[in-house]
C-alpha cells in the first residue's frame, strides 16, 4: 500500500473525520503527504464538509502539513465557511418570511448542531438550508417562500402528497444557488412514514443567528435526525453524518433518549446501526454506559424489509419512496399514500419529464468534478 | 471607562488565520485577518480598551505598551470603518 492508494486516502479522511473525539487515536503518516494525495485528500475532505477538521487535525500537530498544504487546507476552508455565512444569511430570511405567515420552524441539520453540538461552529461545514415545518404547513410554507421569489425544483407531486406524506420540498434562493430544504418528516420510505410527527415539536433549543433566537430540534431529536441521516441518507454514510453521530452520543444520557423515541417509530435499529457505524468507520467507542442498550445489527424480518428499502441498503430512490407505505398502520391510509405517490399531478409530470435528464447530467457532472 | 461589545447582528466564523464577517442583507464578507480578528476574538465578552490590549498582549507574547499602539488602531478600525464593534460606558 503506498501514499497514492485511494484506500489510504479513504484512511486518512475517517481520521479527519474523528479528529478530537474521546477515544479516537488513528494512525496519521509520520510526515507529509506527497502531492497527489494530499490533493485528493483536500478535496475529499472539503466536498465531505470536513474542512474544519482538516485544519484542526494540521493546526493540532496530529497530520504533519507543508507550509503550502497548511495554506490550502484553510484556504479552501475559509471558502466553506463564507458559503455557510450565506447559507445562515438566507436561513434568517426564510425564518423571517415563514414567521410573518405565522408558520413555526425547527432549524435542522447543519447550521444547527454546528452551534449546538461542536466545540467551534467552524468546525462543521454544510452545504444547504434545512428547516422542519409543522406537520400540515408544508404546501403553505412552500407558498409563502414561491411568494417571496424562492424557486421550486419542481412542481407538487400532488397537494395532498406534501400535505400529508412528503418528506421535503426543495427550493432555491432567488440570488445566488442556495438550495432549501422545507421538511415535513426527517426521512423518507418507512422509517419516515413511521415517524410521529408531533414528537418532533417539543421545546427547542436555540441558535442565535446575528443576533435572532432560532429554536432547533432538542438534542435527542438531532442524534435521532444524524442517525437516521447517517443510516439511510445515501448510498454511503456520510462521513460528516457520522460525525455528528459521534458528536451527540458523546453526551451523557443522550443515546438512551434516542433509542427510546426510535423504538417508538420503530427505528431503534437505525440509532444501532448508525452508532455501529460511527463506531467503525471513526475508530471510537460507544459511551460505556449505552453499550447494554444497543442491540447488535441483526435485524428482524420486518426492519430487514424496512431497510431493504433504502440505497444504502440497496434499494433505489423509488423503492424508497413506494417502501413508504410499509411505515403506514391502516389501510385506508396506505391506499391513499399510493394514490398520492403513483398519480402525480400533470405539471409534476411534465416537469419530470422536461427537467430529469437535465438534472442527472448535472448530478453526474458535480460528482466527476467532486472526486 | 467604555468597555467594546461585538455587533451581535452579524454572522460570523472564526477560522485558524481569519475571522469572516457578513451582515444577513449584505453578502460582501469581511475578512478580518491579522490584529483586527484578534480583537474580535479577544471581544467574545465585552472589555475595555486596556483588557483587550492586556488579552492580545499576551497571545502575542508582548508587553502592552507594545501592543497598544496598533490594537488600539485595530480597534479604531472595527469601530468607526466597519462598525463591528461599539463602545459602552460601563
Amino acid at each position: 500500500m503506498t501514499a497514492h492508494d485511494p484506500d489510504v486516502t479513504l484512511g486518512l479522511l475517517r481520521a479527519v473525520a474523528a479528529h478530537g473525539l474521546p477515544g479516537a487515536s488513528p494512525a496519521w503518516p509520520p510526515e507529509p503527504l506527497p502531492d497527489r494525495p494530499w490533493q485528493r485528500l483536500r478535496a475529499v475532505a472539503t466536498a465531505d464538509r470536513l474542512s474544519g477538521l482538516l485544519v484542526a487535525a494540521i493546526l493540532d500537530g496530529a497530520l504533519p502539513a507543508t507550509e503550502r498544504q497548511r495554506t490550502e487546507a484553510t484556504d479552501s476552508h475559509l471558502a466553506a465557511m463564507a458559503h455557510v455565512l450565506d447559507l445562515e444569511a438566507v436561513t434568517l430570511e426564510v425564518v423571517a418570511t415563514l414567521r410573518r405567515a405565522g408558520i413555526d420552524v425547527r432549524l435542522l441539520k447543519g447550521s444547527a448542531v454546528a452551534h449546538l453540538d461542536y466545540p467551534d461552529p467552524a468546525l462543521r461545514a454544510f452545504a444547504d438550508v434545512d428547516l422542519l415545518v409543522p406537520p400540515g404547513a408544508l404546501p403553505d410554507a412552500a407558498q409563502v417562500l414561491a411568494l417571496a421569489g424562492f424557486e421550486r425544483d419542481l412542481p407538487p407531486r400532488r397537494q395532498i402528497w406534501e400535505l400529508r406524506y412528503a418528506k421535503d420540498v426543495t427550493l432555491y434562493a432567488p440570488a445566488g444557488a442556495v438550495q432549501v430544504d422545507l421538511h415535513r418528516c426527517l426521512v423518507a420510505g418507512p422509517f419516515g412514514t413511521a415517524i410521529r410527527l408531533e414528537d418532533l415539536w417539543g421545546p427547542p433549543e436555540h441558535v442565535t443567528l446575528a443576533g435572532v433566537p432560532l429554536p432547533a430540534l432538542g438534542a435527542e431529536l438531532r442524534l435521532v435526525h444524524a442517525a437516521y441521516t447517517a443510516m439511510l441518507g445515501d448510498y454511503e454514510p456520510r462521513l460528516v453524518a457520522l460525525r455528528d453521530v459521534a458528536q451527540l452520543m458523546a453526551r451523557p444520557g443522550l443515546l438512551a433518549e434516542a433509542l427510546r423515541i426510535a423504538r417508538g417509530w420503530r427505528g431503534d435499529v437505525v440509532i444501532s446501526g448508525a452508532v455501529g457505524l460511527a463506531v467503525e468507520r471513526l475508530g471510537i467507542c460507544a459511551p460505556e454506559e449505552d453499550s447494554g442498550r444497543l442491540r447488535p445489527l441483526r435485524p428482524t424480518r420486518r426492519e430487514a424489509r424496512w431497510l431493504g428499502c433504502y440505497r444504502s441498503h440497496g434499494g433505489s430512490n423509488s423503492k424508497t419512496l413506494l417502501g413508504g407505505v410499509l411505515g403506514l398502520e391502516s389501510p385506508a391510509e396506505r391506499a391513499r399514500y399510493l394514490a398520492a405517490l403513483t398519480v402525480p399531478s400533470r405539471r409534476y409530470r411534465a416537469a419530470r419529464a422536461t427537467r430529469n435528464r437535465r438534472t442527472e447530467w448535472r448530478q453526474a457532472a458535480r460528482e466527476l468534478l467532486r472526486r | 471607562v467604555s468597555t467594546y461589545r461585538r455587533d451581535e447582528a452579524v454572522l460570523w466564523r472564526a477560522s485558524a488565520t481569519a475571522v469572516l464577517i457578513r451582515r444577513p442583507q449584505d453578502p460582501t464578507v469581511l475578512v478580518l485577518d491579522g490584529l483586527s480578528g484578534l480583537v474580535w476574538s479577544a471581544l467574545e465578552q465585552p472589555r475595555s480598551r486596556d483588557q483587550i490590549i492586556e488579552v492580545i498582549a499576551a497571545e502575542l507574547g508582548q508587553a502592552p505598551e507594545e501592543a497598544a499602539a496598533l490594537v488600539t488602531e485595530a480597534l479604531r478600525m472595527l469601530e468607526t470603518q466597519h462598525r463591528l464593534v461599539a463602545p459602552q460606558k460601563a
